[in-house]
């Protein structure tokens, strides 16, 4: 990936994402400065930078809950927008803590968030059972959510988007509040939809994170943005 | 510690003292008094004045108020009546105070508001007989027995605060006391009670865990926040009892998504069983009421009122609707849009609403009586449509929290009243607007009624659905 307007590829379905002078700006605030970029499939992208700098709102972007203010970004071959049936089926996000339900166990909700993507209850109730493991948290399937730690809640979090089917898995700071053992554990199950072609976009503050798994990296500057203002 | 506090606080001076006495005094004169002669001069007829006097009457207030007892327990386990800042109970909890010394205040200024909302009930009702037969006496009567019942239900409420793992059996018990004790006259039931549990108040106190106090004061501060700014989805949701039980029982089954989704909320629900249990009384109870309410006496009252309770009832099957609202304003998780999302976790509050109905109507029938089906329909298919309208409601838009200055102030407070209160304003003018067709003969016109409604609630909550 080449932050390169000049000479980068018009978007197109060939690639995963493709942005051109991507920016957001709120009145006259600048919330990402210009970005341009290219992410072929089943690659990982790190979006690094300080606080402030436009990683989360460029997610957002991606995600298609941020309409951007000028430039042009394709997703998986189309403008990203949430309201697409089309696009949600392609593309899986973890931008705030998810919405849970308080009356379901963990590894009942997951089990449920499986059956609406298509699989029959069995195989749910067995993918909740080894995600809940693959994370180190499967003695907690039988936990309600407020029982959970803020750290569990994020772990828990990550397995709820990864229970889903996607193509393209955005990710905002999945270390947040997590340990090393923890934070190990996230970077092997990411490694492992990496590895079966899942493409990756993920902002993080994390040199673990980011060694484990990035083949581009993202430096947004908080200058940029700043001078943007 | 308490001048500390004082001299932190914004107490009232001695002018503002004196201005909202003055305030509350001329309210109580022009608008409380004339308003309660209407309604006693209103509920002075002979069916009420018969029921009142019936010889069954004392043991329906027992029981009534030995169920009101019970309730108060349930929900003191939740939110009981000590709730200070958090701050302070931080403070207090650790301290080496007694917490018979540090939470006494509190709570009698909460019990003096329970107190006060039972002499207003009995003040009510003494007044329709004592308009009747000028029995001075016996109005008097009316009244200490419910600040006595009053007192006992402030006690009970921090009963369950003081015991939140035993307060489902704490409280089943008290209901059971209260039936064995039916028969008894309700004023020296509540006389030889009253001193007993007053005693108790100090140990209630002492025995109140620091965790539990900060974990109530904090949800009840979080849930009036969210209110003052119209925000009543997470307000509720703040105060809406957490599953501790259950946990193992099976919530998933196979099969279509309707009958998974379906038993999974009803389920949930049941996992906080005295918040269900509450409910389908309740809606039974609504239900009930709406099968008679052809033929009563106030009839279009009655409608407004049960379409409320059912509307207030309802609430506790629409976790699933409100977690809809939620997942459709993130998008992405579940595999259904929200739309089918909305529909899916609209079985549950169905279903309860059928089988409470059902169940009504049965029992009302087994006893001789003869209900009539249309008008529960007729309003339970509307208020199903307001909650799940009402769920999709999203936060109080910016614009209306602006100030509206005018010669009498600022009147943004009612902007915000009227944006809150609209989902259970319409259930209750659809309840009182069928039953009042109904009852003049304009059956066609209660079903177009009905119908219209329900069909502009399901345009509006597409639109809503689309925002999220």
């Amino acid at each position: 990936m080449t932050p390169s307007p000049s000479t980068a590829p018009a978007p197109g379905t060939d690639l995963a994402v493709a942005a051109r002078e991507v920016t957001v700006r709120i009145d006259d605030a600048p919330l990402l400065p210009p970005v341009t970029f290219d992410l072929e499939h089943g690659r990982t992208l790190a979006v690094t930078g300080p606080n402030g700098s436009g990683k989360t709102t460029l997610l957002r972007v991606l995600a298609g809950v941020q309409p951007p203010s000028g430039g042009d970004v394709s997703v998986l071959g189309a403008a990203p927008d949430e309201r697409s049936p089309t696009f949600r089926a392609g593309v899986a996000a973890l931008l705030d803590p998810p919405p849970l339900s308080r009356s379901l166990v963990l590894a009942e909700y997951l089990a449920l968030v499986g059956t609406s993507w298509g699989l029959e209850l069995d195989p749910a109730i067995d993918q909740a059972e080894d995600l809940l493991a693959e994370l180190g948290i499967a003695a907690l399937a039988h936990r309600f959510p407020h029982e959970l730690s803020s750290g569990q809640r994020q772990l828990y979090g990550l397995t709820l988007v990864l229970a889903r089917p996607c193509t393209l898995l955005i990710l905002d700071e999945p270390e947040q509040r997590l340990d090393p053992d923890r934070l190990e554990l996230v970077a092997r199950a990411l490694e492992r939809r990496k590895a079966a072609g899942t493409t990756l976009v993920l902002a993080s503050h994390s040199p673990t994170l980011v060694a484990h798994l990035a083949d581009e990296r993202l430096e947004l500057d908080e200058a940029s943005a700043l001078a943007e203002r | 510690m308490r001048r500390a506090w004082r001299l932190r606080s914004t107490r009232r001076d001695v002018a503002e003292t004196a201005y909202a006495v003055y305030v509350a005094g001329v309210m109580a004169l022009f608008v409380v008094a004339p308003g309660v002669a209407v309604v006693i001069e209103a509920l002075r007829n002979s069916a009420v004045l018969d029921a009142l006097r019936s010889p069954a009457a004392p043991t329906a207030v027992t029981l009534l108020v030995g169920l009101t007892w019970a309730g108060a327990t349930w929900v003191g386990a939740g939110f009981g009546p000590v709730t200070i800042d958090p701050p302070l109970v931080r403070l207090w909890a650790g301290t080496d105070l007694p917490r018979r010394v540090g939470l006494r205040r509190p709570f009698l200024q909460r019990a003096a508001g329970v107190v006060a909302a039972w002499l207003a009930a009995a003040a009510l009702v003494g007044g329709v007989l004592l308009a009747d037969d000028g029995d001075l006496r016996a109005f008097v009567l009316v009244l200490l027995a419910s600040v006595l019942a009053g007192a006992v239900t402030a006690v009970a409420w921090l009963l369950g605060q003081a015991a939140p793992r035993r307060a489902w059996w704490l409280g089943l018990t008290v209901a059971a006391l209260a039936v064995l004790a039916a028969s008894w006259p309700p004023a020296r039931w509540f006389a030889v009670v009253a001193p007993l549990v007053a005693l108790a108040v100090p140990l209630l106190l002492d025995a109140v865990r620091g965790p539990e106090l900060l974990a109530q004061s904090v949800r009840w501060h979080a849930a009036a926040t969210t209110a003052r700014y119209g925000d009543v989805q997470s307000a509720l949701g703040d105060l809406r009892a957490l599953p501790r039980r259950g946990r193992r029982w099976r919530a998933l089954v196979g099969g279509p998504d309707v009958v998974r989704f379906a038993v999974a909320d009803l389920v949930g629900t049941w996992r906080t069983t005295g918040r269900f249990v509450t409910g389908a009384g309740a809606l039974a109870a609504a239900a009930a009421a709406l099968a008679v309410v052809s033929g009563a006496p106030f009839g279009l009252l009655l409608g407004a009122g049960a379409a409320l309770l059912a509307y207030l009832a309802l609430g506790v099957f629409c976790d699933g609707l409100r977690h809809a609202a939620s997942i459709g304003a993130r998008p992405g998780l579940l595999g259904h849009g929200t739309w089918r999302l909305f529909a899916l976790h609209a079985v549950a509050p169905t279903v309860m609403a059928l089988a409470t109905a059902g169940l009504a109507i049965t029992v009302l029938a087994l006893a001789g009586t003869s209900p009539d089906p249309l008008p529960v329909a007729l309003t339970l298919v509307p208020v199903l449509a307001v909650r799940a309208w009402g769920a999709a409601k999203g936060q109080i838009p910016v614009d209306l929290l602006t100030p509206v200055p005018t010669p009498m102030g600022d009147l943004s407070g009612l902007v915000v009243v009227s944006w809150l209160a609209d989902a259970p304003l319409v259930a209750a003018g659809v309840g009182g607007g069928v039953a009042w067709l109904l009852a003049v003969g304009r059956t066609t016109d209660a079903v177009v009624v009905g119908a219209v409604v329900v069909g502009l609630l399901v345009l509006s909550l597409r639109t809503r659905v689309k925002r999220l």
